[in-house]
C-alpha cells in the first residue's frame, strides 16, 4: 500500500529582499509522522516556516510545495488554514483590543464554515475552549485579556499551543517554540503537542536545540544547513547533534 | 454677514493655524447667513434633549435657558490662536444656549444638544452658540451632535464654551457625522477651575469639511483635562483637530489622546500644544496621536507642540502614523481570517479604546 503524503516540499528555492535563503530544499511528511527540522542559526528554519505559513514578504523562486495534493504555494495565508496548516509562532503578535477568546471563536468559526461545517454555538464552543485549555494549563482569565498583550514569553508559547488545539489542524509547524520557554513550561507546551497527536495529523518541530525532542519525540530528524537538508535520520540524530554540534555536517554537506 | 464669513476666510490665509485646511472653496458657495431672529419662546421639554435647526432654538430641556450672548475676547486672546471664525460667530449668534448644573448636584441623564444644518435650495450659513456650567461640585455629561441633511449646501459655526466651577466634572462628546454638502467649525473652550474635570471625547465619522478647536485652560490649583479624540472617515472627507491646553496654575495635570482612521482619499490634521505658564510647577501634562492611512490616497498631518515656562513639569508628546501592522494581519490570516476581517478586526481594535472610554448613561 502507497502511504499518500501529506507535505511534499520539492526543490524549494525561497528568498527576502533579493537574499535567497533555501537553495533547493527537499522534504516529505506523511500522516501521523513529526517531523524535527534542525540546524544552526541562518539555515533557514525559520524561512521553511514562513513559506509554509504564507508568509507574503518572502518570495519563492523555484520549486514546489503540495500539502494533500494541492500546490500550496498558490494559496493564500488563510485558505492554507482553511487546509489544515497551523503555524506556531516563534514571537506571537500582541494584538490589544481583540480578546483572545473572541479571537479564538472567530478562527475556529471560519475554518469550520470554510470546510462546510456549522459554526459552533457558544455553549459547544465554551465546553470545547475549557477542556482545551487544561491540555496546556491555561489560566481561564488569559481568555478575556486582550490577544497576548502583556503575556510572558511563556504565556504566548501556551496560547500558540492552545490555538492549535482548538483548530485541530492537519498539519502544524511549531517554529522554535522553545526558545525562551524554562523548563516547565517547555513540559506543558509538550504534553499539549503530544495530546494532539494523532494517525492522521503531522507535526514538524523546527528547532535549534535537541532538548524540546526529549518531550516531543520525533520520528525523523532533517538537519537544514545553508538552505537545504543535509542529514536525515531518526531521533538519535538529535542527540548525535547535541554531543557533536553542527559543524562535522557542515564539511559533509559541502561534500555531498 | 456676507462678507464677515469672507473676511474670516481671507483671514485664513497665510494663518499658520489653518496651514493645513484650507477653506478657501467656502467663498465658492456663496452661503448667506440665515436672518436674525428674536428667540422664540420655546418650552422647557422633559426631556433632556435641546434643538438647534439652523441657528434657531427649537426645543430645551430642563435647566437650559437662552441669553444674550456675551462675547469674552479675553479667553480666546490669551490662547494666542484667535480663529477668525470666532469673530464671526460673535457677531452672528446673538443668542447662547445656556446649561447650568447648579452646584453639588448630578445631572443623571446625559444632555443632549442636536444641532442640524439643512436647506432646501439656497446654500446658508448658521452659527450657534453653547455654554454649559457646572456649578461648585456640580457633575453633568453633554453630547454635542451635529448633523446635516437638505440639498443645498450648509456650513455650521459654533462656539461652546464649557465651565468647571471648583470641584465639579463635566463630561463632554462632540460628534460630527455630516454629509458631503454639510461642512462644520466648532471652537470650544473650556475653562476649568481648582479640583475640576474636564473631560472630551472628539468623534468624526463623517463630513467635508469639519475642523474643531479645542481650548482648555486649566486656571487653579487641581484642575485636570483629558482630550480624547477619534475620526474614522473616508470619500474625500476632512477632519481638522487642533488643541491647545494651557497649564495656568500648578498641579495640574491634561492627557491627551487623539487617534484617527483614514481610508480612501480622506485627510487628517492634528495639531495639539501644551503650554505650561510660568507659575505652573508640578504640571503633568502628555499627548499623543495615533493615526492609521488605510487608503492609498489618504493623508494625516501632525503637529504635536510644547511650550514650557515652568521648571519642574512632566510633559510628553507623540506622533505616530503608519499603516496596519503587516505582522498583525499575517497573523490574524494564518488563523483562518481573511484579509479584510483581518483588517477591519484590528481597525475595530483600534478604535475600540476611543469608543471604550465613552460614558455611559446610568
Amino acid at each position: 500500500m502507497i502511504m499518500s503524503e501529506l507535505l511534499t516540499i520539492t526543490n524549494l528555492h525561497a528568498g527576502i529582499e533579493g537574499r535567497e535563503i533555501l537553495k533547493g530544499l527537499s522534504l516529505r511528511v506523511n500522516p501521523g509522522e513529526v517531523h524535527a527540522i534542525m540546524g544552526p542559526n541562518g539555515s533557514g528554519k525559520s524561512t521553511l516556516a514562513s513559506v509554509l505559513a504564507g508568509r507574503t514578504d518572502y518570495t519563492v523562486t523555484e520549486g514546489s510545495v503540495l500539502f494533500q495534493g494541492r500546490d500550496l504555494l498558490e494559496m493564500a495565508p488563510e485558505d492554507r488554514a482553511h487546509a489544515g496548516i497551523f503555524l506556531a509562532f516563534q514571537y506571537p503578535v500582541e494584538i490589544p483590543g481583540v480578546s483572545t477568546a473572541n479571537f479564538i471563536r472567530t478562527c475556529v468559526n471560519e475554518v469550520r464554515t470554510a470546510n462546510g461545517k456549522e459554526p459552533l454555538d457558544p455553549a459547544a464552543f465554551l465546553k470545547l475552549m475549557k477542556e482545551r485549555m487544561k491540555l496546556v494549563e491555561m489560566d481561564p482569565s488569559f481568555l478575556q485579556r486582550s490577544l497576548n498583550e502583556g503575556f510572558s514569553g511563556g504565556e504566548k508559547k501556551r496560547n500558540e499551543v492552545f490555538q492549535m488545539a482548538m483548530l485541530e489542524p492537519v498539519l502544524s509547524i511549531l517554529d522554535e517554540t522553545d526558545s525562551g520557554l524554562d523548563i516547565d513550561a517547555l513540559r506543558i507546551v509538550a504534553s499539549g503537542v503530544n495530546a494532539l497527536r494523532q494517525a492522521d495529523r503531522a507535526t514538524v518541530v523546527i528547532t535549534h536545540y535537541q532538548r524540546l525532542l526529549n518531550y516531543i519525540v520525533p520520528d525523523v530528524v532533517h538537519v537544514l544547513m545553508d538552505g537545504r537538508v543535509v542529514r536525515t535520520g531518526g531521533k538519535e540524530l538529535a542527540m548525535e547533534l547535541e554531543e557533536k554540534g553542527y559543524d562535522w555536517l557542515r564539511k559533509d554537506g559541502v561534500e555531498a | 454677514m456676507t462678507n464677515l464669513l469672507e473676511q474670516a476666510v481671507q483671514d485664513t490665509v497665510r494663518n499658520e493655524e489653518w496651514k493645513y485646511t484650507n477653506v478657501l472653496h467656502l467663498l465658492k458657495n456663496n452661503y448667506s447667513a440665515i436672518p436674525r431672529t428674536e428667540p422664540a419662546s420655546v418650552p422647557a421639554a422633559e426631556a433632556d434633549t435641546i434643538v438647534v435647526e439652523n441657528g434657531v432654538v427649537t426645543r430645551l430641556c430642563d435647566g437650559a435657558t437662552v441669553e444674550p450672548t456675551i462675547t469674552r475676547h479675553d479667553a480666546v486672546r490669551s490662547t494666542a490662536t484667535a480663529s477668525p471664525f470666532y469673530t464671526l460667530n460673535a457677531s452672528a449668534a446673538l443668542y447662547t444656549v445656556q446649561v447650568v448644573v447648579p452646584a453639588n448636584t448630578r445631572r443623571t441623564r446625559h444632555v443632549t444638544v442636536k444641532i442640524v444644518s439643512t436647506s432646501a435650495n439656497a446654500n446658508q450659513f448658521d452659527a450657534v452658540r453653547l455654554r454649559i456650567v457646572t456649578m461648585p461640585g456640580a457633575e453633568a455629561v453633554v453630547h454635542e451632535v451635529h448633523e446635516g441633511g437638505g440639498a443645498a449646501q450648509t456650513l455650521n459655526i459654533t462656539v461652546t464654551e464649557l465651565v468647571a466651577h471648583a470641584g465639579s466634572v463635566l463630561e463632554y462628546v462632540k460628534k460630527t457625522q455630516l454629509p458631503d454638502n454639510a461642512r462644520h467649525i466648532g471652537i470650544t473652550l473650556a475653562s476649568v477651575k481648582a479640583n475640576a474635570r474636564v473631560t472630551t471625547h472628539t468623534l468624526c465619522t463623517g463630513g467635508p469639511l469639519v475642523r474643531n478647536d479645542l481650548y482648555v485652560r486649566l486656571e487653579e490649583p487641581g484642575a485636570e483635562a483629558y482630550l480624547n479624540g477619534l475620526s474614522v472617515i473616508g470619500g474625500h472627507d476632512h477632519a481638522d483637530n487642533h488643541t491647545a491646553v494651557d497649564h495656568l496654575a500648578p498641579h495640574c495635570h491634561s492627557d491627551q489622546l487623539y487617534k484617527g482612521i483614514y481610508h480612501d482619499a480622506s485627510v487628517g490634521v492634528f495639531s495639539g500644544r501644551i503650554f505650561v505658564r510660568p507659575d505652573a510647577q508640578k504640571t503633568t501634562a502628555y499627548q499623543s496621536n495615533r493615526s492609521l492611512l488605510i487608503g492609498d490616497r489618504a493623508k494625516v498631518n501632525s503637529k504635536p507642540q510644547l511650550e514650557i515656562w515652568a521648571d519642574d513639569v512632566k510633559c510628553s508628546h507623540g506622533a505616530t502614523t503608519g499603516q496596519l501592522d503587516a505582522e498583525a494581519l499575517f497573523y490574524l490570516r494564518s488563523r483562518g481570517l481573511s484579509l479584510r476581517q483581518a483588517t477591519d478586526l484590528l481597525l475595530d481594535a483600534f478604535a475600540a479604546e476611543m469608543y471604550n472610554r465613552l460614558p455611559s448613561e446610568q
